[in-house]
């Protein structure tokens, strides 16, 4: 038997993304939406599907998914329509989730990510509104397994946003998760917690021979809940498949679980065993009805969005696309930025220390932008004083260094420690000639010819300054007066250049 | 002492008064209940607690306190409509020990109009049933006769107000449940425009059809009944945000009429059935309305349309007893066999039938079929409505083909079962209003009942054509023998 | 068009009911004779294409007489039910959580 020869692979990847929305309350009914509280008290007859009880849409969640649908350019839909999807769990009440399925509230769209060296794309198929089923747990097994249901979070709204099959890589599907996590947070519908389960994905993933166009039978990847896991299961998913292929096997379409801790995904179900969900119009809800006015009034809510930022960074400030990107990572970070820029007259300054310096501290801190001491004006006449050449850069490092620890204004801190340059020419002429007696053997070898000795004694100007001496004032004065020096003692002051 | 006012409006008049206490009048209405309630099984549960502290509240009132229209007025109601702390089972052993945390939004209503709630109603299980000998809980007799069935699914709600026990009663009506029972217990009973009461509470049987509605001996009380518990309610999204134009049963109605008579020859319509609707349209055109004859569709295709529509939204509505959250659970070792047990073991045979038939109306392969069609053919149904009505303002025809037929008589085949609906489902299927009017007994004394339907938000003219039946009534309505 | 036994056991675990089989005879007997009084839905609808020659969706299958459009709310709270309360008439409890039996093999899995 010979083996066919192994080709290369192609991974036809889509996403399909549960963004809990971050309204009040739930979607069909009044009980708070907020995540956390004890279990089951967050719960009424509505969204505990008692006998009789009838659902009321929330206008927040629609509004939340129009400001979506305007940032990733989707038609929006006029009249919408909410089906029930009909299957048994602990955790959906009713017997059926009230979602939407012919007739979607939006359709198409377009988000771009990072790839690679460059930009990337992926189209949308639609995106819909449903609510969430509540959380249950699995505690033990054996003889005491159970199932223990928390009903807190049935009812919450959902915006599920579906990608076409476009994705091409784990790093691409990745990047564009994170896209859309940043999208949601910064349009302010979604909190973006990844860890509360505020971000949900499942991947469907299908491999092919590169250059063909027919779709192979995917794998569907459920509940993914970090960057990282939508990574390595799709890489491992893409490898499980092409090995199959390149065997000369068949691919099947099954649903899977990632499971993290084994690095491997196991099979759920097949499609023989699929549901079949009966979905029908749901009649306790009348059609969703948006008129031109209410899409206007969104679109006027919506911010400048993550990709609008970055691009206004770069031709504004002059920035490089990787700074750009960083400093337009979130709104509360653009914000920053923008505004220290504008205290310090200088964008590329200005973004140099939020990268290197406030970055991390942000990062590390549990309260984020909210725990920093100082605020965007401070650090911008910072920099603009560094700019100005009132203070050098390393004093500038040791005024951040306390704005960092204990807040306060620059400029008040520059004063209080007395930090501010020394560039009086004649005042830097007096402690060069200080320097320069008390160091002989370094004059010495600087004027025999050794280059180096020359940052020495400017060093020792520094010290004898406390690091105040304006960098280039002192070099000019250090230049004068070793020049004088060359000249021999008997050469007149003001010698001519030699 | 003189007799209890009789009439819902002669009570609450009495109550508004103060010539009669709230408490008087209850004590009345449950001496009828205990009286008569083993024989006819109409209640499943008398809140006699409750009820002694509502009419100790209206009675407590002071002296120039307002009460409101119902004061006093002794209520029953369908157990599918849910009372706060109150068993509500829906006649099923699936709810057999279930009491709500809330109250329907009708109860508050009628709370709110000074009613007086002594108890709960039997009815076919989850409303499936047109005799309501599908009640886990035993059928409820005919007060007329007790070999012969109520109607259903409201059996227990017209029982009750036939038998005098109260004067009026809630009940819904999906296919005919208010309207059936209603002609076979010889009083009146009112379907009113979908979206005109609220749905809040109601425990779901088809959502697109369903509608509360009620029951009285007289059309006074019928319409404060309607009154009270009419109305906008922002719980319920299918709830129509108009307001409610006020009924007269003495306005006279001197429109035009149109009537079915080819629906008089339709296999099954008894003669009596068919005479009474005759009667009716000679006593509309005595009171100024000008009778014309009209073509309803065909009752056999909106029966299967209704039944497809109906048991689908039904076995999505029913997904929810599953014995996690509450009402009857079977153990068993895993999850769905759970499920299973509790479903099996909770659900009696017409509600799984149904159930069945719903599922696979849904399923993929059979999905368009069977839901699409119905669904296309609703809408056609409604369509013709439309348009009969652009010719008249009301149309007559039979309630139910025959007078109430046997207890066991029709258990044996469930489309037989079906077919007793064919001349109420149209109501529901184009979400319009209608009335059973009670016009006498048949040879052997089982009331026989005629049915006017009219335009959606036009219960006015319904009201209306009634008491003009009434008023040309040659002799008064009467009630079963031993009752009030 | 009648309805098999197979047809039947098929709805039957769709729809989480378990009629032993002497009910599962008889309900095939049942349904199949209501299914094919349903069949006459099929010319109906064809007098119906026949009559109007409209094609609407069952997706837009809002047949109320009511509101045009389904009314929203604004997203203000209302206190639901107080702690305990969900769970207080439930058949099976752990302290304030809801237990059930566990899901063995292939059992329901969730969408």
């Amino acid at each position: 038997m010979s083996a066919p020869l192994a080709e290369p692979m192609e991974a036809v990847i889509g996403l399909e993304v549960h963004v809990q929305l971050k309204t009040r309350t739930k979607i069909f009914c009044a009980c708070s939406a907020a995540y956390g509280a004890p279990p089951n008290t967050h719960v009424c007859p509505v969204c505990l599907g008692h006998p009789g009880v009838l659902p009321v849409l929330n206008r927040e969640a629609v509004a939340f998914a129009l400001r979506f649908g305007l940032a990733v350019g989707a038609t929006i839909g006029e009249r919408s329509v909410f089906a029930r999807k009909n299957y048994f769990y602990p955790d959906l009440p009713k017997g059926y989730q009230i979602s939407q399925y012919e007739t979607p509230i939006l359709a198409g769209g377009r988000v771009s990510f990072r790839s690679g060296e460059g930009t990337g794309s992926a189209r949308l198929v639609r995106a819909h509104l449903e609510e969430d089923a509540g959380k249950s747990f699995h505690p033990e097994a054996g003889r005491e397994a159970a199932t223990l249901v928390d009903l807190n979070r049935s009812g919450v709204p959902l915006l599920e946003v579906v990608s076409e099959p476009d994705l091409r890589s784990a790093d691409d599907a990745q990047a564009f998760l994170e896209r859309i996590h940043q999208l949601v947070v910064y349009l302010d519908i979604c909190d973006g917690n990844l860890e509360e389960g505020s971000l949900r994905c499942d991947a469907n993933v299908s491999v092919r021979p590169r250059g063909e166009t027919a779709l192979y039978a995917k794998t569907e990847i459920k509940n993914l809940n970090s960057f990282r896991n939508v990574h390595r299961a799709l890489l491992w998913e893409i490898r499980r498949q092409s090995q199959i292929l390149e065997d000369g096997g068949a691919l099947v379409q099954t649903t899977r679980l990632w499971d993290a801790g084994e690095g491997r995904t196991r099979v759920m179900r097949t499609k023989e065993d699929a549901e079949d969900y009966r979905y029908f119009p749901d009649p306790d809800l009348l059609p969703l009805a948006v008129d031109a006015a209410w899409v206007e009034t969104e679109r006027a809510r919506l911010p400048e969005l993550p990709w609008q930022v970055e691009d206004r960074f770069r031709e504004d400030y002059g920035l490089g696309a990787g700074d750009a990107v960083i400093l337009a990572a979130t709104r509360a970070g653009a914000a920053f930025f923008e505004t220290a820029a504008r205290a310090a007259g200088d964008g590329k300054a200005a973004a140099n220390w939020v990268l290197s310096e406030v970055l991390h501290r942000v990062k590390t801190s549990p309260a984020g932008w909210d725990g920093l001491r100082f605020t965007a004006e401070h650090l911008g006449r910072l920099v603009r004083a560094i700019d100005e050449e009132r203070i050098s850069g390393k004093m500038g490092k040791a005024v951040f260094a306390e704005m960092a620890e204990t807040g306060g204004d620059p400029e008040a801190i520059i004063a209080a420690r007395g930090l501010v340059q020394v560039d009086d020419p004649d005042e830097l002429a007096r402690v060069v000639e200080e320097a320069l007696a008390a160091h002989p053997g370094p004059v010495g070898d600087y004027l025999g010819g050794k280059a180096s000795a020359f940052q020495f004694l400017i060093g020792q100007v520094m010290r004898l300054t406390q690091g105040r001496a304006n960098p280039r004032a002192a070099r000019d004065a250090m230049e004068k007066a070793l020049r004088a020096r060359s000249a021999g003692p008997e050469a007149p002051e003001g010698g001519t250049e030699s | 002492m003189s007799a209890i006012p009789s009439g819902a409006a002669a009570i609450a008049e009495a109550v508004r008064a103060g010539r009669r206490s709230a408490g008087e009048i209850l004590e009345e209405s449950l001496r009828s209940i205990d009286r008569n309630n083993k024989n006819l099984n109409a209640f499943l549960h008398v809140d006699s607690e409750g009820a002694h502290r509502q009419a100790a509240a209206l009675d407590a009132r002071e002296k120039n306190q307002a009460l409101g229209p119902l004061a006093g007025v002794p209520v029953a109601v369908k157990d599918n409509i849910a009372t706060a702390g109150v068993p509500t089972t829906a006649a099923s052993r699936m709810l057999e020990t279930y009491r709500p945390p809330y109250d329907a939004t009708v109860i508050e209503r009628l709370r709110d109009a000074g009613a007086v709630l002594v108890g709960k109603t039997n009815l076919d299980e989850f409303s499936m049933g047109s005799s309501t000998e599908n009640s886990a809980f035993g059928p409820t007799r005919n007060p007329w006769h007790p070999e012969r069935v109520p109607g259903g699914s409201s059996g227990g709600s017209a029982a009750a107000v036939a038998a005098g026990l109260v004067p009026l009663a809630l009940g819904s009506d999906t296919g005919g449940s208010i309207r059936q029972p209603a002609s076979f217990c010889g009083v009146y009973g009112l379907l009113p425009t979908y979206g005109r009461v609220s749905r809040y509470g109601l425990i779901a049987f088809a959502s697109s059809l369903d509608q509360i509605g009620g029951f009285s001996r007289d059309l006074d009380g019928l319409g404060l009944l309607y009154a009270a518990i009419a109305g906008h309610d922002p719980r319920d999204s299918t709830s129509a945000p108009r307001p409610v134009e006020p009924v007269d049963p003495e306005r006279p109605m001197t429109g035009r009429v149109g009537l079915a008579a080819s629906l008089l020859d339709w296999p099954g319509v008894e003669p009596r059935v068919a005479a009474a609707v005759r009667e009716a349209a000679e006593g509309l055109a005595a009171g100024g309305a000008t009778v014309v004859n009209i073509e309803l569709p065909e009752p056999s295709t909106g029966i299967a349309a209704y039944y497809v529509l109906a048991t689908a939204e039904a076995s999505s509505n029913l997904a929810r007893y599953d014995g996690v959250r509450y009402g009857l659970r079977v153990a068993a070792e895993g999850l769905e066999s759970m499920y299973r047990a509790t479903r099996s073991a909770g659900f009696g045979a017409e509600v799984q039938r149904r159930i069945l038939l719903g599922t696979y109306a849904l399923s993929a392969g059979y999905h368009d079929a069977y839901y699409g069609r119905a669904q296309r053919v609703r809408r056609w149904i409604r369509g013709r409505m439309d348009r009969v009505f652009d010719s008249v303002d009301l149309v007559l025809l039979p309630t139910a083909p025959t007078t109430a037929f046997r207890l066991g008589e029709k258990t044996a085949d469930p489309l037989a079962m079906y077919l007793a609906d064919a001349f109420t489902v149209t109501a529901n299927l184009a979400g319009i209003p209608a009335l059973n009017v009670p016009a006498g007994t048949d040879a052997e004394g089982l009331p026989v009942g005629v049915q006017l339907l009219a335009p959606a938000w036009r219960e006015d003219r319904l009201l209306s054509a009634a008491g003009v039946l009434d008023r040309g009534r040659t002799a008064p309505l009467a009630w079963p023998e031993g009752a009030r | 068009m009648s309805i098999s036994r197979a047809d039947v056991e098929h709805v039957a675990r769709l729809a989480h009911l378990d009629p032993d089989p002497g009910t599962l005879e008889r309900m095939t007997r049942e349904l199949g004779a209501i299914l094919d009084y349903m069949a006459r839905l099929a010319d109906a609808e064809a007098e119906v294409e026949a009559e109007a020659g409209e094609g609407a969706s069952a997706a837009e299958a809002t047949v109320a007489a009511g509101p045009e459009a389904t009314p929203l709310r604004e997203d203000t709270m209302r206190p639901g039910l107080p702690p305990g309360r969900a769970t207080e008439a439930a058949p099976n409890v752990a302290g304030d959580l809801f237990r059930v039996p566990p899901a063995i093999g292939g059992d329901a899995q969730g969408g």
